[in-house]
This record gives structure tokens, C-alpha cells and sequence, in this order.
């Protein structure tokens, strides 16, 4: 039968290495999808992934045992996003840049096939994540952060809350702030179409 | 009936909403439909599988480091962080006893007084000192 997460951090501390192993092997797809929505570059991902469970480890004698464990997981994972888009401000930048007239038409041509019901190739839905992260562009990192855990990874407002040590009506207001953009940067995009069309 | 336009950037995935408002209005139904829209395209969005070898990795990377000099440092000097402050601590609050009791002293007229080691003034006596600044507190009196 499977140790819970209470008894999986009770035998890492006590020094038994399978158990942090088991404890990696239980989140790791949380905190490699996380990441990579947040950061939006697949090649980063893994040392990113990597760093969070090494701080999880390091800190685990500091860990509140009374409390769940995948809270103390999404904290950490969010701070070290956080961490990494404060160091790759720079790049992001140069990579995030307006959207261009050609961005525009693949969102458009996205969801054209989507309402007509064609289905999308591969190549096209991994598109979709670099369209979303430059829509995102320019907006505060923690909002990204509680839109990420909330709209993707699918945490409830408390959840997104408790990682971001911010209140349930902050955390809220913040992932509100992302919707609201991205909502009107659709309707203008697809809404100029429509434009044309008439 | 309701005519405030319905706020979707504000609403939870399961959070109900104001239908017959919906119904009637042209603006709110096109906004409807780019907030589906969104929903589909964040529900698509590729998603990636960690290295088969990922967690073997990580147990090598701590059990690496907890084989290393560095980590028994570590870990000994955390816990030895509270004993080391205490210890100093109580070796600050004994110097200080020690040293008030020490260089310090009662004046005639109440005063405490700093004892000056001769050896920092060559020229002049600690007894010529008290002298001078007693002449020169009565000097000053009205």
C-alpha cells in the first residue's frame, strides 16, 4: 500500500532515501507542468523542476508536519517561478515581445479551426502556450503565477492562495486581472476579424 | 431583469451566472463565447511528462550531497547555531560584569566616573585630572 505523504517525509527524515524518491515521484508532474506554463520554455523546465525539489528537501526539517505537504510543494514551486522569471526578466523581454500581425493571424486561425471543429495538428496547440504567454505579457509575475496554478493546473483560489502567502480575495483579484486581459485581447483580435468579414 | 453586463473574467470555472441576462444580450453572448473559447484553448495546452529517471536522479543529487564534508558542515553548524549564540551570550554578559565592576566607581558627590588608564595620557596624573574637572565644575557654577 502506498505511505502517505506524512509518513513519506517522517522516513526521509529519519534517512530513508526511497522515500524522498517517492516523494518526487508523486509531484514531479505537477511541478514540471507548472513550470513550464509559467515559464513557457520547455528547455528550462527540468533544472527548474530539479532546484524545487532540492529546496524541498533542504527545507523538510522546517516543514510543519501538521499541515499537507502538496502546499508546502506548490509554495515552494511558485517562489522558485518567481525566482526564475526575476533572473530571465531580460530574455523575456526580448522573447515576449507585442504581438506581431503574423501572431495574431495563427490566433485566429487557432480558433477558427476550433469553432469549425478541424482538429488542431501537435505543432499547433505547443504554439498555442508561447500565444497565451505573449497575450500574459506585461502583466505582474505573481499574476501569472495565480492564473497559471488556478486556470491550468487547476488548484482551488485557496490552494493558489497558500502558495503565493497572499489572501484567498488577493489571489482571486490577481488571477481576475489576467482573465480580464486575456479576454480582451481575444475580442480584439477576433473581433477585428470579424470586422473584415462583414 | 438585470441589465449590468456579465463580468466573466470574475468567474470561477463552476460559478453561476446570470442566464436570462445572457439570453438578451448581444454583448454579453459574444463575450460568452471568447471566454469558452479561452477555456478550450488553456484545457489544450501541450503538457509534458518528467524524465523517466527524473527522481532517481534527484535521490543520487541528496545522497550526494549528504555523503559530502560540506552537508555534516551544514548540518552541524545548524545545529549548533543555538548553543554557539547562547554561548556567546553568556560570555558577553559575564565580560560586561566583569568590566563595570571593574573600571567603574563611586564620586564623592555621587557622580560614576570613568577611571582613565594613565598610560593613555603619559603627561598628566589621574589625580591632577579629578582635580582639574572638580575646579572646573566650580568654575562653571553661577
Amino acid at each position: 500500500m502506498a505511505r502517505t505523504d506524512a509518513e513519506l517525509v517522517a522516513a526521509t527524515l529519519a534517512g530513508d532515501p526511497k522515500a524522498f524518491g517517492d516523494i518526487v515521484r508523486r509531484y514531479q508532474q505537477f511541478v514540471f507542468n507548472a513550470v513550464y506554463h509559467y515559464l513557457g520554455v520547455k528547455g528550462e523546465v527540468e533544472d527548474v523542476a530539479q532546484e524545487v525539489f532540492l529546496k524541498l528537501y533542504r527545507s523538510l526539517d522546517r516543514f510543519d508536519q501538521g499541515r499537507p505537504l502538496q502546499a508546502w510543494i506548490y509554495r515552494i514551486t511558485a517562489n522558485q517561478c518567481l525566482d526564475e522569471a526575476r533572473k530571465n526578466r531580460h530574455r523575456r523581454v526580448k522573447n515576449f515581445s507585442d504581438l506581431g500581425e503574423e501572431e495574431e493571424e495563427r490566433i485566429r486561425r487557432y480558433f477558427d479551426e476550433d469553432r469549425h471543429g478541424t482538429s488542431l495538428t501537435e505543432a499547433e496547440d505547443n504554439q498555442s502556450l508561447q500565444l497565451l504567454q505573449k497575450m500574459m505579457d506585461g502583466l505582474p509575475e505573481k499574476d501569472r503565477m495565480a492564473f497559471v496554478l488556478r486556470e491550468i493546473e487547476g488548484l482551488s483560489y485557496a490552494e493558489v492562495s497558500r502558495a503565493l502567502n497572499t489572501s484567498v480575495t488577493a489571489a482571486r483579484i490577481r488571477i481576475s486581472r489576467v482573465k480580464k486581459k486575456l479576454l480582451a485581447e481575444l475580442d480584439e483580435i477576433l473581433g477585428s476579424k470579424q470586422g473584415e468579414r462583414r | 431583469m438585470n441589465t449590468n453586463h456579465i463580468r466573466f473574467w470574475e468567474l470561477a470555472s463552476d460559478e453561476p451566472f446570470d442566464r436570462e441576462h445572457l439570453d438578451t444580450c448581444e454583448e454579453c453572448q459574444r463575450q460568452a463565447e471568447i471566454h469558452r473559447l479561452l477555456g478550450i484553448q488553456l484545457s489544450r495546452l501541450p503538457r509534458i511528462e518528467a524524465p523517466p529517471f527524473f527522481a532517481a536522479r534527484i535521490q543520487n543529487l541528496i545522497g550526494e550531497s549528504r555523503s559530502s564534508l560540506v552537508y555534516y558542515f551544514e548540518r552541524m553548524a545548524a545545529q549548533l547555531v543555538p548553543l554557539l549564540t547562547l554561548l556567546v551570550l553568556a560570555i558577553s554578559v559575564l565580560l560586561y560584569t566583569v568590566n563595570d565592576q571593574e573600571t567603574s566607581q563611586i564620586t564623592t558627590n555621587g557622580q560614576a566616573v570613568q577611571v582613565l588608564e594613565e598610560s593613555a595620557f603619559p603627561d598628566v596624573s589621574v589625580e591632577t585630572m579629578i582635580v582639574l574637572s572638580l575646579d572646573g565644575d566650580e568654575g562653571s557654577k553661577p
